[in-house]
């Protein structure tokens, strides 16, 4: 697991900024009251899209795949819950964006403990 | 014949490299290469130099030969060889036409390379034939990824990113063995996606 405080750091503010870009990217893009699921696939779309940007343009900071695969799933995410949403705020939907991407970065983590090391 | 539709796409990476990768990543990835680059023994042959970023991870007092397909990577590189503290040399060449005797190293090393390499079991096979029967390799590489949601998003990015650089979903392990190499350790380092290889060069 990553124990130095800067790529912590540098991994959590990729993760609220890629989630923050992606509920906002959606929610200004989106058409207002549509069904869920097409709500959800804009969404889904925009806000990968918004998290590989922010997630290259932090990445020479902070990493390379580490920053982007966590900050791409983050702007997803955050851009399919805020696709599914009505009648929010863009601060609103950067907010919620932005909780998403602290979820998908503990997700990782979880993930990074469990694969990492020697496995044959 | 050199690749030059490859030779061309890091010709034109070379100027932004080490914007890109030489403080975030290189940082991160450091502690990891430095402990897998310090196995280096006897003659070693390097791929793919890039700009030389690895170069400070090597220890000092190594006989390293170094190839890059890009001369422009090379050229960003110079510095780095030279204040290298062992004996290294850096040329320009294709890992698919190495003009390199059979069995001319002990051990070959990559780092971040085998992702760009546009036919890799081919790559890997002429590897094999310049380390001497027994002969070590070890690489540091990125790879496609078994564990969702992850999967998914490589495969997806990979038909842009394969234009610009690396492909994202390569099976480097899998590679290795079809090349002939048989696979002695695989550790990740980041998630499944980021690891190191280890494998040997079958005796003859």
């Amino acid at each position: 697991m990553e124990r130095r405080v800067y790529f912590i750091l540098g991994d959590l503010l990729s993760c609220v900024a890629a989630g923050a870009a992606g509920g906002w990217l959606t929610e200004l893009a989106h058409p207002g009251a549509c069904f869920v699921l097409i709500g959800m696939a804009i969404g889904m779309v925009l806000g990968m899209v918004a998290g590989m940007v922010a997630g290259l343009l932090l990445s020479p900071f902070f990493g390379s795949l580490e920053v982007m695969l966590p900050a791409s799933l983050s702007g997803m995410v955050g851009g399919m819950v805020v696709g599914m949403m009505h009648d929010i705020s863009l601060m609103d939907a950067a907010g919620i964006g932005a909780a998403m991407g602290i979820l998908c970065l503990a997700f990782s983590y979880r993930l990074q403990a469990r694969l990492q090391g020697e496995v044959s | 014949m050199s690749d030059l539709k490859t030779r061309k796409k890091w010709d034109s990476a070379a100027s932004l490299f080490d914007l890109m990768g030489g403080f975030g990543p290189e940082k991160r990835w450091r502690p990891h290469k430095e402990r897998l680059f310090s196995t280096m023994e006897g003659k070693v042959l390097f791929l793919a130099v890039g700009t030389g970023l690895d170069i400070p991870c090597f220890p000092p007092g190594k006989d390293i030969t170094g190839i890059d397909i890009s001369p422009k990577m090379l050229e960003k590189a110079e510095p780095r060889v030279a204040a290298y503290e062992g004996r290294m040399t850096a040329q320009q060449m294709d890992v698919h036409d190495m003009d390199f005797a059979d069995g001319a190293f002990d051990q070959v090393f990559t780092s971040c390379t085998f992702c760009s390499v546009p036919d890799p079991v081919a790559g890997l096979s002429a590897l094999r034939r310049v380390l001497k029967p027994g002969g070590v390799l070890k690489m540091f590489e990125h790879t496609g990824s078994r564990a969702f949601p992850f999967n998914l998003m490589l495969n997806a990015i990979n038909p842009l990113s394969r234009n610009l650089g690396p492909e994202l979903n390569r099976d480097t392990v899998a590679n290795v063995q079809a090349a002939g190499f048989e696979v002695r350790k695989v550790t990740n380092i980041y998630l499944d996606v980021v690891k190191t290889i280890e494998a040997v060069a079958p005796p003859a």
